[in-house]
């Protein structure tokens, strides 16, 4: 632990209040991060990534959540804060990215004041100051002639200016905790790359926590500490990065990484879509909630729902059959560079062993069970 | 070194404001924009000094001049059966009509706009009730109400201009309402949340300038509708006391002398008034909708 923690969430339960009955949202999720690191959140559209991520911020509207467990800031408690408390956090300790850069900037307001507005409230900054740190803040994001861009509305700026513009809005009062909601969502690839490249700097730069929230695990693989992958608003998976590329136990993930085109493959090779859609929060099925797109569903995933255990320190997942290492996709290891190591030399590897070891197993329950106790 | 910087950006500002001059495609404001404008700014001028104008008093007639008289040197616009000169009671008018206009469609934008921006921010239960009741008030007919009130309770400029106020407002509230909702959910919205800034903050700083054209451009429609409103207030003798001049009750008093009832027609009483605000309104709308498309952002030059 090089940094202070400085996210902590516990058995975060997040439901909506809907027409048609309660919608749990987010169920269970528990999460750290200190300072410093970087946590990846992952899941396709409708998993809870950005109900979890407006969760921890306190962004979500009271009246029509429930919002159950703790999620503690530096050691405050700020789950349900009311918003008084809460704007003394947020910008100066706790800010956000948002997912589409387009819509995210107020289109009648120049940049430049979009930029010094939080300075000016939350540090007292005069006008001049916030004039100076709004023009430094520009060029720190990578922004050429920021003096003409800081009066420009935002029409007249790219996509990718206009994510900057949004790092720059949110990096303002110097968080320590910065919430990146997919932030390149809305870019094309080669502004991605820039745009992950530059948070990844700044971040390093300023010794910031940040929670990267995608659905892209090609995004996080390199660029995070940590990853989290929910699915039907369960964490099914969560380990190290590194660990989790080499051995990871959950099919979901498995299908998350293959559903991911590779460039290695030949041309014209078909896409590996992950079958079927996410279960209907509203009736959440009493099995594993990935037991209808799952390849290698048994009986038992359908009966009862396999809770997130820690297999190996650091490494948790919710499945009654994880994957061995055999089943690893290839391509997903031969892609890190420690591949060879995967065999099983490194310690993380030495747990999955349990399972790797016994593949036959798998179509009996007594190993899974092992592992769940161990 | 920095000089040269300097002289660069001076160079490329003007590049810039040379191109801009040069787009055919610019949205421009049209001439028949300024030309009502124009016209508007005139008539609040003339209303606003028309004391220190060489007017004759608009209320007292000068019995040596003509009675009914058409348009002539000394009385521009002619005279009415009480020696009164129009072109003065015209210009005197003005005031009723430009105070009540205005001054109403402020009270209504106040009474109704606020609440509306805070109501469709905030939602709950102030905005159902807020809601309803603006429902309940809509489902009135305003001017048998406005007629009603002002009848018992008097006929003091204020007090029409107050109650035609009251009677805007649910209607100005549900304008608000409507574009306060559809930026409310704005992800720039939450985005300020989220950087700290507080209700009051969101709503003038965020949303406001956002619904501004809107506002402005019904603010302007509202204000030719209640000038119409007044009008027919003053036309009915319901609005301010005679002898002081509205256009409203010229043209009440006008009427009665275009059929030739008294023996006399004088058909330019009618026809002035009248004229004077046919054209306010035409001018009021034309400018209220070339601001609405100069600042309609669909609209926008590609």
């Amino acid at each position: 632990m090089s940094g202070r923690r400085l996210l902590e969430v516990e058995d975060l339960n997040v439901s909506f209040a809907t027409s048609r009955g309660s919608l749990q949202a987010v169920q269970g999720v528990s999460l750290t991060l200190d300072q410093g690191k970087t946590l990846g959140i992952v899941g396709e559209s409708g998993s809870g990534k950005t109900v979890l991520s407006r969760a921890i911020m306190g962004l979500l509207p009271r009246a029509s959540t429930t919002q159950t467990g703790s999620v503690r800031y530096d050691g405050t408690e700020i789950l349900n804060a009311p918003n008084d408390q809460l704007r003394k956090l947020w910008s100066t300790h706790i800010a956000m990215i948002f997912q589409d850069p387009m819509t995210s900037l107020n289109p009648v307001q120049r940049i430049g004041n979009q930029i010094t507005e939080p300075l000016r409230i939350h540090l007292k900054l005069s006008k001049d100051e916030a004039k100076e740190t709004a023009l430094s803040l520009l060029m720190q994001v990578g922004i050429p002639s920021p003096v003409e861009r800081y009066d420009a509305y935002p029409f007249q700026l790219s996509g990718g200016m206009r994510q900057r513009v949004m790092i720059a809005i949110a990096l303002a009062c110097a968080p320590r905790l910065l919430m990146a909601d997919e932030p390149t969502t809305g870019l094309d690839v080669t502004v991605q790359a820039q745009i992950l490249d530059l948070l990844g700097k700044l971040q390093h730069d300023r010794d910031m926590a940040m929670v990267l929230v995608t659905h892209d695990l090609g995004v996080v693989a390199t660029r995070t500490d940590e990853i989290i992958v929910m699915y039907a608003g369960n964490v099914v998976e969560r380990a190290p990065t590194n660990v989790l590329f080499k051995s990871m136990a959950m099919p979901y993930t498995e299908a998350l990484l293959q559903s991911m085109p590779r460039i290695a493959d030949p041309s014209h090779t078909r896409l590996k879509a992950i079958e079927g859609r996410p279960p209907d929060l509203l009736h959440p099925p009493a099995g594993c909630p990935f037991a209808p797109r799952c390849p290698y569903v048994q009986s038992r995933c359908w009966e009862e729902k396999p809770p997130l255990v820690e297999a190996a320190p650091g490494h948790s997942y919710a499945c009654w059959y994880p994957l061995t290492a055999a089943e690893r996709p290839g391509p997903a290891s031969s892609s890190e560079p420690s591949d060879s190591s995967s065999d099983g030399s490194s310690s993380s590897d030495g747990s999955d062993g349990t399972d790797g070891s016994a593949p036959s197993g798998r179509t009996g329950q007594s190993e899974p069970t092992e592992t769940v106790q161990a | 070194m920095s000089s040269v910087v300097t002289d660069d950006l001076a160079e490329i500002k003007e590049e810039i404001a040379a191109e801009e001059a040069a787009d055919p495609t610019r949205k421009k404001l049209g001439w028949l924009f300024w030309v009502c404008a124009s016209f508007i700014v005139l008539v609040a001028l003339l209303a606003t000094f028309a004391s220190l104008l060489p007017l004759p008093n608009p209320d007292l007639g000068n019995y040596s001049s003509v009675q009914n008289g058409g348009p002539s040197w000394s009385h521009w616009l002619g005279t009415d059966d009480l020696y009164r000169d129009i072109l003065s009671r015209l210009i005197y008018g003005a005031r009723i009509s430009l105070v009540v206009g205005f001054g109403g469609a402020l009270i209504g934008l106040v009474l109704g706009g606020i609440p509306a921006m805070y109501s469709a921010y905030r939602r709950g239960r102030v905005d159902t009730v807020l809601n309803t009741t603006s429902y309940v008030f809509l489902a009135f007919p305003a001017i048998v109400a406005v007629i009603a009130i002002v009848s018992f309770w008097g006929h003091a400029l204020w007090k029409i201009t107050l109650i035609i106020g009251l009677f805007a407002a649910p209607l100005i509230y549900r304008i608000v309402r409507a574009s306060t909702l559809s930026y409310a959910s704005r992800d720039f919205v939450l985005a300020a949340k989220a950087l700290g800034a507080s209700d009051t903050r969101i709503l003038a700083r965020e949303i406001l300038p956002n619904i501004m054209p809107t506002i402005v451009s019904f603010g302007l429609i509202a204000v030719a509708t209640i000038i119409v409103l007044e009008g027919s207030l003053a036309f009915l003798g319901l609005s301010v006391e005679p002898p002081t001049p509205s256009w409203g009750n010229m043209l009440n008093e006008g009427a009665s002398l275009l059929t030739g009832a008294k023996g006399q027609t004088n058909p330019w009483l009618v026809i002035f008034p009248a004229t004077a605000m046919f054209l306010l309104l035409f001018c009021l709308n034309v400018v209220a909708d070339k601001l609405r498309a100069y600042f309609d952002v669909t609209e926008i030059k590609l």
